[in-house]
């Protein structure tokens, strides 16, 4: 029970130890309760411990999407290509991850064979329709956290092809984001969530072959993905890796020519040389087989640029003097 | 005398209780590598052996098996008993493995234990009910259309992917030998005999290429184990679709029934030893 004190500044009742260096239970100080006799008859009122934390099962690192956390930690000092993947909702960024998924899955991807992956798991996951982030709000940020979500979350996927002609094995990063990102870098130019881009060596600006093809939405899809190129270019300048257009549907039919001279004019307008590339990552036509241009796109994207060390990947700050000392010891980590 | 230990593991209807049928009576009858020296609680594969011998497979639901003993445990040597080795199969049904793959969780013990041996044999049987193909492009497409996700169906994960993280589970945990050589994983291919002999011919790694090039992909890529695949048949043949092979069967000689096929120099070789998996895996 605790013990107070007639001294209005004596803490004994907090630290056990009396100001004036009497024993607490004989000082003469000492303030009895009127209730203290009878508090006494109780015995040990003390609460007893919580009931302890069910034990939990040992875990292996999960192997869906990295974070980059997860990343940072399991690829210390391997060689990576990151592919940034950029465009609308419905553009078909994961219509290509699926399909080029189920391409290793059956051995069919022209020229690589799988030879690993450290997010299997969530491709396997994203060919089976488990798409929807997060009861449909789409992440807002790349977590750090490496517990396993619950739902899908924004981050990368990782593949090692084998070239099957040299045997050379390529590690592969292509972040899982969903088409928001993009939109809100066009009409918000916000880029704070796509830092990683600056470590990227290639970039996918991924258009709707639908759209591209129809009279009505033509124009429009023409706008915005000159729009998502002028944010590209403001946000890299003259770092910006290759960018590869990368145009859906191919089942459904060739954009005009008309369409591929303004990609390349709105392109050359921002300064950011680009190359279009045209896939089928599924197809509803006999004579263009699931899958078409996938291998042509992953081939494309290994030989440009020489390949990022992931240590060098988002670095939260330049700036190493914060008030707070917790972001100091972030950005020492990060820049370590 | 130092004891390694090796954990048999695989999912559900992989072939691993009529593998240790089969390898319990090799291991009786003496002509094998290895022989048993102790094994306390043999009433597991004894009911699964007794299934063998009357001329049909151990059924996959079969309760006496699943229930009489979920994990088991025996130790074994080579015939000149300079090696001994201790054998452990977790959790017989499989479905530890199945919920280790969907949860990236194992129970402590098995953790632990896992963390202890230094090799193991990872199953896979052919032409299994419950091997699950990846989806194709059609089903792929149709789900992605799906503007709702129903919950994660563990069930459907397929069986390479299953094997993938299988092997990535013994590399995150398996420790080196005791000459201090990287640890060992055999893969062993069940219902081998089901496979015609074109297949046969081309050996155990080409029919994983063909059948599962994601898992076969990851076994040429992993330098952090050594890893050898073995097809393996217990009996020679099916006990259940191929009358003439069951006559054959019940007039011969069961210690020279089944076989294991290795792929030795590029030519794919047949022995009679079931427990050469094992003997390999035994090896300093």
């Amino acid at each position: 029970m605790a013990i107070t004190c007639k001294k209005a500044d004596c803490t004994v009742a907090q630290t056990g130890i009396c100001l004036l260096n009497n024993s607490p239970e004989a000082c003469p100080e000492r303030l009895l309760s009127e209730i203290e006799p009878a508090v006494a008859e109780l015995g040990d009122l003390s609460v007893p411990p919580p009931l302890s934390a069910p034990e939990r099962n040992p875990r292996f690192p999960s192997s869906l999407t990295l974070t980059p956390d997860a990343l940072r930690d399991s690829a210390a000092g391997r060689m990576f290509r990151m592919v940034g993947v950029l465009g609308a909702p419905d553009a078909g960024k994961t219509a290509i991850l699926v399909s080029l998924y189920l391409l290793l899955s059956r051995n069919k991807l022209a020229g690589f064979r799988f030879a690993d992956s450290m997010s299997l798991l969530a491709f396997d996951e994203i060919s089976r329709g488990a798409r929807r982030w997060n009861d449909g709000q789409p992440p807002e940020q790349m977590t750090n956290h490496t517990e396993q979500p619950d739902h899908r979350s924004a981050g990368f996927l990782h593949l090692r092809l084998r070239d099957q002609e040299s045997g050379a094995r390529h590690d592969i990063l292509l972040p899982d984001l969903p088409g928001e990102w993009s939109t809100s870098l066009i009409d918000s130019n916000r880029v704070d969530r796509l830092d990683f881009l600056k470590a990227a060596d290639v970039i996918w600006v991924t258009v709707d072959g639908r759209q591209l093809i129809q009279p009505q939405t033509r124009q429009q899809v023409l706008h915005r993905t000159g729009m998502l190129l002028q944010r590209v270019s403001e946000f890299l300048g003259s770092e910006a890796p290759p960018v590869f257009v990368v145009i859906s549907h191919k089942d459904l039919g060739d954009p005009s020519e008309a369409s591929l001279r303004k990609l390349e004019s709105e392109a050359a307008r921002v300064n950011v040389p680009i190359k279009i590339l045209q896939v089928s990552s599924f197809s509803d036509n006999e004579a263009i087989d699931p899958g078409t241009g996938i291998a042509e796109l992953i081939a494309a994207s290994l030989v440009s640029k020489s390949p990022t060390k992931p240590a060098t990947l988002w670095p939260d700050s330049d700036v190493a003097n914060s008030d707070r000392q917790f972001l100091n010891f972030r950005i020492r980590r990060v820049l370590s | 005398m130092n004891i390694q230990s090796v954990m048999l593991i695989g999912g559900p209807d992989s072939g691993k209780t009529n593998y240790l049928a089969r390898l319990w009576k090799a291991l009786q009858s003496g002509s094998g590598r290895m022989k048993s020296v102790e094994a306390p609680e043999i009433k597991y594969v004894e009911d699964a052996l007794a299934h063998l011998l009357q001329g049909s497979f151990a059924p996959r639901s079969e309760k006496n098996i699943e229930e009489s003993r979920r994990d088991f445990t025996v130790t074994l040597a080579t015939q000149d008993e300079t090696k001994r080795l201790s054998v452990i199969v977790p959790d017989v049904t499989g479905e530890l493995w199945k919920n280790a793959v969907s949860s990236s969780e194992l129970p402590a013990e098995w953790m632990t234990l896992l963390k202890e041996s230094s090799g193991a044999i990872l199953f896979i049987r052919v032409h299994s009910e419950l091997n699950i193909a990846p989806p194709d492009w059609v089903t792929a497409r149709e789900l992605l259309k799906m503007d709702w996700a129903g919950p994660h169906q563990e069930d459907s994960i397929p069986t390479q992917v299953v094997l993938c993280e299988l092997l990535r589970f013994l590399q995150l945990t398996l420790r080196p030998r005791s000459s201090g050589g990287l640890p060992r994983v055999a893969i062993a291919v069940t219902a081998w005999d089901r496979l015609d002999a074109e297949v046969k011919e081309g050996g155990p790694s080409a029919y994983l290429e063909s059948e599962y090039p994601l898992f076969a992909g990851r076994l040429e890529d992993v330098t952090s184990l050594e890893i050898k695949v073995f097809g393996v048949s217990v009996v020679g043949g099916d006990l259940q679709a191929d009358p003439d092979f069951r006559q054959r069967f019940f007039n011969g000689d069961f210690d020279t029934a089944g076989y294991v096929v290795e792929r030795v120099n590029g030519i794919t070789h047949e022995e009679k030893d079931l427990t050469l998996p094992i003997a390999w895996l035994a090896e300093d």
